[in-house]
């Protein structure tokens, strides 16, 4: 099972940015990490991967199928979102019927004792539901569906805490039980960086970075010391410097890639980065900057400067 | 077991060090099985190939082993060699960190004798 997007581009308007910009991914089964800040196209991505919106250019194909119009590759990928059903639903177990109806059958009897776990009747009027808990029927049925491809776009926004915990947990249930392509976007990092296996990073349409979200270690390293003696290492090694913050002579620079602890001399400071901090650092913390060549890692990343 | 989510250890190579200190502690006995991936990594929220890369980990280590369509257990002997690697691990990395920073800061060599056995004297 694999989900291939090959050159996707979308562009809304004549003109405009495109919202995606030649974007290429090959998920396996796995649970990935979607990561982009506002706008940087992670809906639109989804939207196009579930044929909801069409491309300008490029596709998506499911196990070698090209998913656009294709009612039986359609099938089988399942799109949470924001939108609300179509057609209002009287009550959840209706909405949940529906849904197995267009996706070849719901796991009735998982769905309802996950949706317990949040205090949810399956017998509830779906309309008196609030907005968190609406949300959380969608995502219990994304996961109850024998799809093989769950799409979750900004699936924890309006849970509260403890609900989000459930849900990470019953994602990872889930999963493990049937091992599919999952992928979750968002751009609360922290929460979810032991959740996923795969991180992809989208900045402004591209996707500028996928590794294993276990290695992130290895992406960047900070060194922090004495500002002529940390610039003599970075120039030694070769090293590639990403962000530089100064504080009097104390300098903080994060360079690509890991460097081992035992070559860095005496006086440098080595730490990794967590996701969150990495992700920062990688869509640019300034958006002024416009500029090409402003050594933004995304551009490193990419082996070319923009 | 804790981790330390923000943290720059990788999470596979934390949830290996848990695993055996708590071997290493006796809280899972040599021939016993251990909680499974899915156990582990859904009471914690983990990624099933993290955890799974971490046990992987010790079964290289020859802390566990894999019996096929039952699960992960303790190997006999893993306590000792736990122990082993952790003393190992403290002889060499953690004292020659020490030593290094005992420099850095102009401790000489009878003064840190000194303090350590002070240290073992009380």
């Amino acid at each position: 099972m694999n989900l291939v997007i090959n050159d996707l581009t979308k562009i809304f308007h004549k003109g405009a940015a495109p919202a995606l910009d030649h974007v290429n991914l090959a998920l396996e089964p796995g649970i990935h990490g979607l990561f982009g800040r506002n706008g940087a196209g992670k809906s639109t991505l989804l939207g196009v991967m579930a044929n909801r919106l069409l491309p300008t250019s490029g596709h998506v194909a499911l196990d070698g199928e090209n998913v656009r119009d294709n009612e039986h590759a359609l099938a089988r990928i399942y799109l949470a979102n924001e939108t609300t059903p179509f057609l209002m639903p009287p009550r959840v177990s209706a909405f949940l019927r529906n849904e197995g109806r267009y996706y070849g059958g719901i796991d009735a009897e998982s769905a309802a004792r996950m949706l317990a776990e949040f205090g949810i009747d399956t017998a509830a009027m779906y309309g008196g539901l609030s907005l968190g808990r609406r949300r959380i029927v969608r995502l219990v049925a994304a996961l109850c569906l024998p799809v093989d491809v769950v799409l979750l776009d900004e699936p924890v926004n309006g849970l509260d805490a403890a609900n989000r915990e459930r849900f990470y947990r019953l994602l990872i249930e889930s999963y493990a039980e049937r091992p599919r392509v999952i992928v979750v976007s968002t751009h609360i990092i922290d929460e979810v960086a032991q959740v996923v296996e795969r991180a992809v990073i989208l900045d402004r349409g591209r996707v500028v970075d996928v590794f294993d979200a276990g290695d992130v270690a290895s992406r960047a390293t900070v060194l922090v010391g004495d500002d002529a003696r940390v610039a003599a290492f970075v120039a030694a090694e070769g090293l590639q410097p990403v962000a530089t913050e100064r504080m009097g002579r104390l300098v903080t620079v994060t360079v690509r890639g890991g460097v081992d602890a035992r070559d860095v001399p005496d006086g440098i400071a080595v730490s990794g980065l967590g996701l969150q901090d990495y992700f920062i650092r990688v869509t640019g913390a300034d958006d002024a900057r416009t500029a090409a060549g402003d050594g933004r890692i995304s551009d490193i990343v990419d082996g070319k400067e923009r | 077991m804790r981790f330390d989510f923000s943290g720059t250890t990788p999470l596979f190579r934390q949830v290996a060090e848990q695993l055996g200190e708590a071997i290493v502690a006796g809280a899972f006995a040599e021939g016993e099985q251990v909680p499974s991936t899915t156990e582990i990594s859904t009471t914690y929220k983990i990624n099933p190939a993290t955890v799974l890369k971490g046990m992987n980990l010790l079964v290289d280590q020859g802390l566990l082993e894999k019996r096929r369509g039952l699960g992960m257990f303790v190997t006999s002997g893993a306590r000792r060699r736990a122990g082993d690697a952790k003393r190992e691990e403290f002889l060499t990395a953690r004292v020659r960190e020490f030593v290094a920073e005992a420099k850095r800061l102009g401790i000489d060599a009878d003064e840190l004798k000194d303090i350590i056995d002070k240290g073992y004297a009380s």
